[in-house]
């Protein structure tokens, strides 16, 4: 069975193309563009990874992804932060936070069906 | 642009003398605002927009010292022209005043037309740092927007085409594979200009963290990338051991990443290149140099070779000509400098001092 993904990112243009570049290599994916609708469709779908935008206007990424952890039903669900070139800097607080890792945009198309792999299998081998 | 209206504040204890500044600036058409202290001189230039201040030296509680300092030790207000007003030939509160930071002084009694000329003055100064700080600002936000605004569309470009190689692999033609392989290496191109580019920007903005390290290590590392990339390349590293440098090390490895690079990328297709680094004593200050054997460069040039954009004639290795003028800012930060040398048939020397 395909692994689940959801990805939780308010830019449009980005979404699409992680979307695009994922479906391609055959996940299931499920898109959520604020981070309300995010935790709401992990707690129901329970995906094998989120993909969480940190700069989000509303609730964001690193408040998203603290409701998750809070919550034994989600507590378990891999997160991985979607950050920027601004952000380099806060990658200890994201790790701190309980995020699994993260992915910098602009995303690399061709390292991210490796990463993915890495990621997922991780937990097959748990 | 509207006109704006220059505001002046007076800092006295007495109030006679605030009442000769008033008499000689208000009509004048300044707007003047006053402080009989220098707790209430600090909370005036937090709150009122103060384009200049006079600050009178001997008060009781806070000097007029102690206020110039705190001015001048704040980012918001450090621009703040400060005139310190002393009486006549004191010339030892002149240079305490000095030392605090402050930009002109005033005698008293006053002479109003000497007051009329300083404000002049240091108004036309504040006007050209306001300008400055706008125009860094911008520059900050042309950055942003390059980060983002380019960034975006190329990753677009770049994820899409990768879907399409994947998806054809199978069934397109090696002559369109060969098209599609073209377009990808120009968008890594570009997305190479545009770190490049922003790096360019932060190293000059960076916050620098000094600390004594061995340069040696980073030059080996350096050298041991590139032979890792190129196995079959016959250039030769020759490293001094142990060239301790004072500096931030982020910053300092990118000025050897640069330097090593260019020898190597310049010299690429030769035989018996030698890249050698080391550091010289000249005139009690050490000297670092990354030198090679190789081509050179025409000296006429050699002013050139850190200028932005800026390309050597007839250079047709891959760049952006940004380098060395990343290199050299990275330099002009620590307080250094960096030239450059190529005697006829003798190869490239980059030498520079850290301070």
């Amino acid at each position: 069975m395909a692994f689940k993904i959801l990805i939780v990112e308010d830019n449009e243009f980005n979404c699409t193309l992680l979307k695009d570049i994922l479906t391609f290599h055959e996940y299931e994916v499920t898109v959520a563009t604020n981070g309300f609708e995010g935790v709401a469709l992990a707690r129901t779908l329970k995906p094998d990874l989120i993909f969480m935008d940190i700069q989000m206007p509303g609730i964001d990424g690193i408040t998203a992804g603290h409701l998750l952890k809070e919550s034994p039903e989600t507590s378990g669900l891999k997160i991985i932060a979607l950050t920027s070139f601004a952000m380099e800097g806060d990658r200890g607080k994201l790790m701190a936070a309980g995020f699994y890792a993260y992915l910098s945009k602009p995303i690399d198309t061709r390292e991210l069906p490796i990463l993915l792999k890495s990621w997922l299998n991780v937990e097959v081998a748990l | 642009m509207n006109k704006h209206i220059p505001r002046i504040l007076c800092v006295d204890d007495e109030h006679q003398n605030i009442s000769l500044l008033q008499a000689i600036l208000i009509p004048r058409g300044y707007d003047v605002v006053t402080a009989a202290n220098g707790l209430e001189a600090l909370e005036k230039i937090q709150h009122e927009r103060i384009d200049i201040c006079l600050l009178d030296v001997m008060m009781p509680g806070m000097d007029g010292f102690e206020v110039c300092s705190r001015i001048k030790a704040d980012d918001l207000h450090r621009n703040i022209p400060i005139v310190m007003i002393t009486s006549l030939a004191d010339r030892e509160n002149r240079i305490r005043g000095i030392e605090a930071g402050a930009d002109d002084f005033i005698s008293k009694p006053f002479d109003g037309a000497e007051v009329l000329a300083r404000i002049k003055m240091l108004l036309h100064v504040k006007s050209l740092n306001d300008k400055l700080v706008t125009a860094n600002g911008e520059l900050k936000a042309f950055n942003y927007s390059v980060s983002h605004d380019l960034r975006g569309p190329l990753t677009a470009i770049n994820g899409y085409l990768y879907l399409v190689q994947e998806k054809t692999r199978e069934t397109l033609g090696d002559e369109c594979k060969e098209y599609l392989d073209k377009i990808q290496k120009s968008a890594l191109r570009m997305n190479r200009l545009i770190d490049t580019l922003l790096n360019f920007s932060r190293f000059a903005q960076v916050d620098m963290c000094s600390e004594r390290f061995n340069l040696s290590r980073v030059a080996h590392k350096v050298s041991k990338g590139l032979q890792d990339s190129m196995p079959e390349s016959s250039i030769i590293f020759k490293i001094a051991e142990s060239i301790m440098v004072t500096g931030d090390k982020e910053l300092l490895r990118v000025v050897i990443d640069n330097l090593i690079g260019n020898a190597w990328k310049y010299n690429a297709n030769q035989e018996g290149i030698v890249i050698e680094v080391g550091a010289l004593e000249v005139e009690g200050k050490s000297v670092i140099y990354v030198r090679d054997n190789g081509q050179g460069f025409d000296m006429s040039f050699a002013d050139k070779l850190f200028i932005p954009f800026q390309r050597l004639p007839g250079a047709n290795v891959d760049g952006h000509g940004i380098g060395l003028a990343t290199v050299e800012r990275i330099i002009k930060r620590h307080g250094g400098r960096i030239w450059a040398e190529s005697p006829p048939g003798e190869g490239a020397s980059f030498l520079f001092t850290l301070e």
